[in-house]
């Protein structure tokens, strides 16, 4: 049985010693908010590669992908700190693959909740029934992937 | 931590021989290890042969399909030479069969061109047959070596001479790899096709002993009749292809091209007779050449400054363009052992300097000719420019749900003219045959066929009902309707023409997910209805919540008058919604041809490449849901999901 991924960094929170708590810092923010860009970046990026190499121009293709393996790995690294906080995405404490599963979960039911569905209205009112359409499209998808993710904590493996 | 390290010492490295290297992981020589694969063998070994006659050396190929799986390729080349290879004591047969990266291709000493390349083809095949043979006739000699899964069974068999030469090898597929595979033999004979245009005056046969087909194919007209073929179903806007043959450092270009009143671009490539499936630097060459050579001469042209503001780009240029491109050179550089891509720089430097002058120069020389390309070059701008414009006009307007109708016109105005052409559904069968079928009502009964487009729908109720009308936006889809029902009325489906309860039954199709606020028409339908009326919809639809996203991206893509990607729920919801009752559904799965159905005006070209692009990216939990094929040559067949609903007004 291999260690805990938690255990780990609680093992490294211990011997990093005099650093404060990151929870609650403009440090915490900044991390949150490069995520946030450098995520974005990596799917833009690769997106206009796509495009670029459907119009032939496979150089230009080929440094925007680059540039997007390289925003991903930006953004991993920030993921990296910011587990120092917990899960990234709910901040909830960082576990085995059951919590992390768990985590997941919440956010997308947030998401759920809080997110798609008033996106969809917000859509339709302002007059862009594609794009409200879009946005059910997403939440079916959404309400979908929530539900493997509780069979899959029921079953107490990966989903 | 967790267990101590496993441990990692010098007498733990192992060297697989080379055949368990590649029976180990067949993906990395064949490209997979399903029916693919097994095809790829069959592609390496005709190359040799094809190879044979790229070399001069070579006038025809048999391509035998036999009992038990096995497959036969003999040709009337130099065959493999049976000559002890200095200081390896074995014959070239024998080294070639049994030693990765042997073969006469690495300089152009044999070959000048060639399309197999790195002497791994036939000890590949070997590797991965159960059984292989191989019979050399050269030099007054006849040999047959055997071999099962790529080791010799023996030395050479000498056999009575009979004057003959080439190389005949028999082969099949090993089971433990590929499983029973059935060979695709439709692609073969497209294979063998190809080659036959790509090298004029080489005969190639093509005999099935399984199920008793041959054929055979020989051509004198080059790429021109390869272009031929490919549009025989699509109108060329000039008499004869263009052709354009040259040399340009060591690269020999031969290329046909034909604009078409398609709207898709069909290119098809090729490096040294291999088709390049995805393209690369040869066809980026070819397209920077089209721009240059098209905008170059329509510098002139007033019509191109009058929509100067439109930016005619490559795409514009290459719409319904119908194009073969063959290059020779020596040692290509292509992504991965298939071939699928050239990445050899030298080839698009080439290619332009080609085909760039010798097409200005076409041109120039016809101004007719110069006139067509430049001006379906100019309505192809206006068109993408247009296809945004009713997406934009759609959307603003539907703040309201007062929907454009000169959008709608317009835009089936356009598709009428090939109207049951553009796709499958509109006539398949089935589809139409289960909308007739969900109807239960008197034999007198007065049908609405609403957006009845040429009528099929309404006119597959024909012996079932007593009269049929129908209702359409479109002038040109009014006359086609005219055709099929018994009177058609010209009128929008948010404001019906009619008094309440005025029919029996109401049909329609593919409709309502073009129409913001779909609640109105269908309320409009329940008002029009009879009391217990019955009202049938056919609706294309994603499988699940899985494909719901990518459905939506597939059909927004394709459509941009598309608003709503209903699922089975959302369907449900809007009918009972509107008052009907009584709820059934039926579903027909159909195959769908999306090449054709994305060759459409409404669909510019990027649109349609994005579309493909949704197709061979998608990610898994999409294909595992929604089934869709492949094939070789990249054309994509959807098995596409159509619920079709019943349900009554209230009586």
């Amino acid at each position: 049985m291999s260690t805990p991924l938690a255990q780990v960094d609680r093992d490294r929170e211990a011997s990093r010693g005099r650093l404060p708590p990151l929870v609650g810092t403009l440090t915490i923010r900044r991390l949150r908010e490069a995520l946030a860009r450098d995520a974005v970046r990596r799917q833009v990026y690769e997106h206009l590669a796509s495009i670029a190499e459907i119009e032939g121009a496979h150089g230009p293709a080929a440094l925007l992908r680059e540039l997007a393996e390289s925003s991903g790995a930006l953004a991993d690294g920030h993921i990296d700190l910011l587990r120092r906080a917990g899960e990234p995405l709910t901040g909830a404490p960082m576990g085995g693959a059951v919590s992390s599963l768990r985590a997941v979960l919440r956010d997308l039911e947030g998401d759920l909740d809080e997110g798609l569905a008033g996106d969809a209205e917000t859509a339709a009112a302002e007059g862009f029934p594609d794009i409200a359409s879009w946005f059910r499209s997403v939440r079916a998808q959404r309400v979908d992937h929530a539900a493997r993710l509780m069979a899959a904590q029921t079953e107490g493996g990966a989903a | 931590m967790s267990a101590a390290p496993l441990p990692y010492e010098t007498h733990h490295i192992r060297v697989l021989p080379w055949r368990d290297a590649v029976r180990t992981r067949p993906a990395m020589y064949v490209g997979s290890s399903g029916p693919q694969g097994a095809a790829h063998l069959v592609h390496e070994i005709l190359q040799n042969s094809v190879d044979e006659a790229l070399a001069g050396a070579a006038t025809e190929i048999w391509l035998r399909l036999l009992p038990g799986g096995a497959v036969e390729v003999e040709d009337d080349g130099r065959g493999v030479p049976l000559e002890p290879v200095p200081g390896l004591d074995r014959s070239a047969l024998d080294v070639v069969l049994t030693t990765l990266h042997a073969g006469g291709k690495f300089d152009q000493r044999s070959y000048a061109v060639a399309g197999g390349l790195h002497g791994v083809g036939l000890s590949v095949v070997n590797a991965l047959s159960s059984t292989m043979e191989v019979e050399v006739r050269r030099g007054g000699r006849r040999a047959l070596a055997r071999c099962a899964r790529g080791a010799l069974l023996g030395p050479l068999e000498e056999r009575p001479a009979d004057g003959g030469r080439g190389t005949r090898v028999r082969f099949t597929p090993d089971e433990a790899i590929f499983g029973a595979v059935r060979l695709d033999r439709a692609a073969l004979e497209r294979r063998l096709m190809e080659q036959a245009f790509l090298l004029p005056g080489l005969r190639l046969h093509l005999d099935d002993q399984v199920e008793g087909h041959a054929r055979s194919f020989c051509f004198d007209t080059g790429v021109v009749g390869f272009v031929r073929a490919l549009a025989a179903e699509r109108r060329l806007l000039h008499p004869q292809p263009l052709h354009i043959v040259g040399e340009h450092a060591g690269h020999r270009v031969a290329l046909a091209l034909a604009w078409t009143d398609a709207w898709a671009e069909e290119t098809l490539s090729y490096v040294n007779s291999i088709f390049t499936r995805d393209g690369g630097a040869h066809v980026d060459g070819l397209h920077r050449a089209l721009l240059s050579a098209v905008t170059g001469l329509a510098v002139a042209d007033a019509r191109v400054h009058a929509e100067a503001e439109l930016g005619v780009d490559g795409f514009d240029v290459r719409e319904g363009l119908t194009c073969v491109l063959s290059l020779q050179m020596a040692a290509p550089e292509y992504e991965g052992q298939t071939k699928a891509l050239l990445t050899s720089a030298s080839a698009a430097a080439a290619v332009e300097a080609v085909v760039a002058p010798a097409l200005r120069a076409l041109l120039e020389a016809d101004p007719g000719l110069a006139d067509v390309v430049v001006g379906k070059a100019v309505e192809a701008a206006r068109a993408r420019a247009a296809a945004r414009r009713a997406a934009e006009r759609a959307r603003y307007q539907s703040v309201d749900a007062v929907f454009s109708k000169e959008v709608y016109q317009q835009q089936f105005g356009v598709r009428s003219k090939n109207w049951h052409q553009s796709a499958r559904w509109i006539t398949d069968q089935d589809i139409l045959g289960a909308h007739a079928a969900a109807f239960d009502g008197p034999s007198d009964a007065l049908l609405l066929d609403v957006c009845c487009g040429s009528g099929v729908v309404g006119a597959s109720f024909r012996g079932k009902v007593g009269r049929i009308i129908g209702l359409d936006l479109t002038p040109e889809m009014i006359r086609m309707a005219e055709t099929r029902l018994d009177e058609v009325v010209q009128g929008d489906v948010y404001d019906l023409p009619f008094p309440d309860n005025s029919f029996d039954a109401v049909c329609n199709r593919e409709v309502l997910h073009l129409l913001p606020r779909p609640e109105r028409p269908v309320a409009q339908v329940f008002r029009v209805l009879k009391p217990g009326g019955q009202f049938i919809v056919g609706q294309l639809l994603p499988y699940g919540a899985a494909d719901t996203p990518w459905f939506f991206r597939v059909l927004k893509k394709k459509q941009p008058l598309f608003f709503n990607n209903f699922t089975e729920d959302d369907m449900r919801a809007l009918l009972s919604g509107a008052g009907f009752v009584d709820l059934q559904v039926t579903e027909v799965l159909a195959w769908e041809d999306i090449d054709t159905w994305i060759d459409t005006w409404e669909t510019p070209a990027l649109e349609r490449a994005e579309i493909r692009a949704l197709y061979t990216r998608a990610p898994a939990e999409v294909r595992r849901a929604h089934p869709f094929e492949i094939d070789a040559n990249g054309r994509i067949l959807d098995k596409w999901r159509w619920l079709i609903f019943s349900c009554r007004k209230p009586a």
